[in-house]
């Protein structure tokens, strides 16, 4: 794995930051000083993570505030699965992989809180159709393809670091950077082989609103850059050419095949806007809403790097969050909303009269809006936590000449149920849900005249995929054995099964082991 | 007072959150498609009454060359035809038979922009294209 030297730099600030906070114990509140197994059953509790992690999402200093108590985590998983009527078959219709993860948040004295964290993740993603690029949710739909597919080796490295400060006064600042490096090829022709990275910084400025809450402002910019290259190695291997796909199986005709037109290159970013309100304390109302803005430019780098499509997205989200708890009962309630504008263009490149590939014009050919609301709730008592969930998506998506449409929206309700046991020195934790998704709608309509036929079947397949309705059921169990009052171990089970109403299945499991303290 | 202070606060947080949804699109919706008037001429200068190009035979196309999608030839009536492509760069051949005002008819090619070098762009709203006809 390649990183320029600024990346490394950056990596090693925000690595030697996360090891080093464990050490820095000066706790800020009660909450941190407590045993492990104490802050353990904090973090578990669904009424204090609600709104919480949201406000993590969007604020750099929502962790001084944050109910959680400090706790570092490192832990080992490992995680496989199957899916029989996969609903992105771009991102394959199974898994194995492995993961290190290592997370950490310290309050250091009263006004000062930073976390951190690190993992490594090395896996194959098996059976991946008419994808060659990482990171496709980001980039569809310019992604490279071919007919063939296959598994995907698929290694990742992250870190993240975040430091929040508040002043004497009544002003509250925070910073945070986060980088990502994934690496990602197939073995056998034709042979994908990407390199992403992507890189966010950003900071947060906040101030106490009354004395109850926070009120704060965030910004921050991202640089994402992949490289994809495809090679054909055996004589007798598979020549399926690659296509350029440019939404709902069409694709930029001139540049396919499987010669030249193989090396390109994503460059692009964008940045974040947002603003949030938080109580400091555990109860009270939290909002935040959030907007991102990212693009991302596809160059044939072969070809003068001529830039020949161009992905737009502009994303929404919004989350309400309102705890309340009284000395037997604690609720929670949390209504959260997203939507992505999506717009994909299309280069027109010259005829090459001069021997430089010139984009001379752009067109605006691919539109999608992706929507996603849900209200959630929770409603505990003692270690027993029952949360329902309510949730509707739709997906609309337009490829307009010759015109291509692809929507459908989905309707979630289901239930979580999770108890875990008050005990010091084993402390058991069962999770069980059961989440039914009913297809309201669903529509596609693809032209046979410039769609391969293999393609065209994919996207019939992916559109009755698209069109049943499923229940998921998981079960999670985990046992954690307190190491004195400081550290514990941890062991956890998770498995997940999905009957699909066509008679297919997704079948999926996790094991892993994890150290706190 | 606290109550004054949180509402102001709820009051910012609209004004942020209405400021971000005013965040200007990178794009608006665009017109995609290109009138394209097609003025093909002889070689002496006559004009000709019609002319329909058969787009069956391979030789005949008129393709983008960045899509190579193809599009059928307009009728020609009194040497001229319209036709609405997708704007971007486009080539083109074909042979046809005209057929004069007297009622003759004449066998003519046009090779003027054959290939995607001599490929031409048809990027605005409205584009005139003149088309030079040889006779075969």
């Amino acid at each position: 794995m390649k990183m320029n030297g600024k990346a490394k730099y950056g990596v090693a600030a925000i690595l030697s930051l996360a090891i080093m906070f464990p050490g820095m114990g000066t706790f800020a509140s009660a909450q941190d000083s407590l045993s492990v197994s104490r802050r353990s059953l904090l973090w578990n509790d669904p009424v204090l993570r609600t709104g919480t992690l949201s406000a993590d999402g969007h604020s750099m200093v929502s962790l001084l505030q944050n109910p959680l108590p400090s706790m570092a985590d490192v832990s080992v998983q490992f995680r496989m699965g199957s899916d029989e009527a996969p609903r992105l078959p771009q991102e394959g219709n199974g898994l194995m992989e492995g993961t290190f993860n290592a997370t950490s948040l310290r309050r250091l004295g009263k006004s000062t809180a930073v976390s951190g964290g690190a993992s490594y993740r090395r896996g194959i993603k098996r059976g991946v159709r008419w994808n060659s690029s990482s990171d496709f949710t980001l980039l569809y739909p310019y992604v490279m393809a071919d007919s063939i597919g296959g598994d995907m080796q698929s290694e990742a490295y992250s870190f993240y670091g975040k430091y929040a400060h508040r002043t004497s006064g009544r002003f509250l600042y925070g910073v945070g950077a986060s980088y990502r490096a994934l690496h990602e090829y197939r073995t056998v022709d034709p042979r994908p082989r990407n390199i992403t990275s992507d890189f966010m910084i950003g900071m947060t400025g906040g101030m106490l609103v009354g004395e109850g809450y926070v009120a704060d402002l965030s910004a921050s910019y991202r640089r994402y850059h992949q490289q994809q290259d495809v090679d054909y190695v055996n004589n007798l291997g598979a020549k399926a050419p690659q296509l350029h796909l440019t939404g709902l199986g069409s694709h930029y005709a001139r540049f396919e095949g499987n010669g030249a037109y193989l090396n390109t290159r994503y460059r692009g970013g964008g940045f974040k806007a947002g603003a949030g309100i938080r109580p400091k304390g555990t109860d009270g109302l939290s909002a935040g809403a959030l907007y991102e803005y990212f693009e991302a430019t596809k160059h044939l780098i072969g070809q003068n790097e001529a830039p020949y499509v161009k992905l737009c997205t502009h994303t929404l989200s919004a989350y309400a969050a309102l705890r309340k708890t009284t000395t037997t009962w604690r609720y929670a309630l949390q209504g959260k909303g997203s939507l992505e504008l999506r717009n994909g263009h299309e280069r027109v490149i010259d005829n090459v009269a001069t021997g430089i590939y010139d984009d001379i014009y752009d067109l605006l050919m691919y539109h999608s809006r992706a929507l996603d609301l849900s209200l959630e709730g929770v409603i505990s008592r003692g270690g027993l936590s029952i949360m329902p969930t309510l949730g509707y998506s739709s997906r609309d998506m337009v490829h307009r000449f010759p015109e291509r449409t692809l929507s459908y929206s989905h309707l979630l309700l289901g239930t979580s149920i999770q108890y875990t046991a008050d005990a010091l020195k084993w402390q058991p934790l069962l999770r069980a849900k059961a989440i039914h998704c009913s297809t309201l709608g669903s529509s596609c309509s693809i032209p046979e005249e410039y769609t391969y036929p293999n393609l065209l079947l994919f996207y019939k397949e992916l559109s009755g995929n698209l069109s049943d309705s499923f229940t998921l059921l998981s079960l999670e169990g985990s046992i954690q054995r307190a190491l004195g009052s400081d550290s514990a171990l941890r062991l956890t089970l998770s498995m997940g099964y999905i009957p699909y109403g066509n008679g297919g299945r997704a079948l999926g499991g996790q094991a892993g082991v994890g150290f706190l303290f | 007072m606290k109550k004054a202070s949180f509402i102001h606060t709820v009051l910012a947080f609209g004004a942020t959150l209405i400021l971000l949804l005013g965040t200007p699109s990178c794009t608006k919706e665009q017109d995609i498609m290109c009138e394209v008037t097609f003025i093909a001429t002889l070689p002496d200068g006559s004009s000709f009454l019609s002319m329909e190009v058969d787009p069956a035979p391979k030789g005949n196309f008129l393709r983008n060359l960045n899509t190579r999608q193809d599009f059928d030839f307009p009728v020609f009536v009194n040497g001229t035809g319209q036709i609405r492509v997708l704007r971007g760069m486009y080539y083109l051949a074909f042979d046809a038979e005209v057929m004069m005002r007297d009622g003759t008819r004449k066998n003519v090619r046009c090779a003027q922009y054959n290939s995607p070098e001599k490929s031409l762009p048809l990027l605005g709203a409205q584009e005139t294209v003149s088309l030079q006809l040889t006779l075969r």
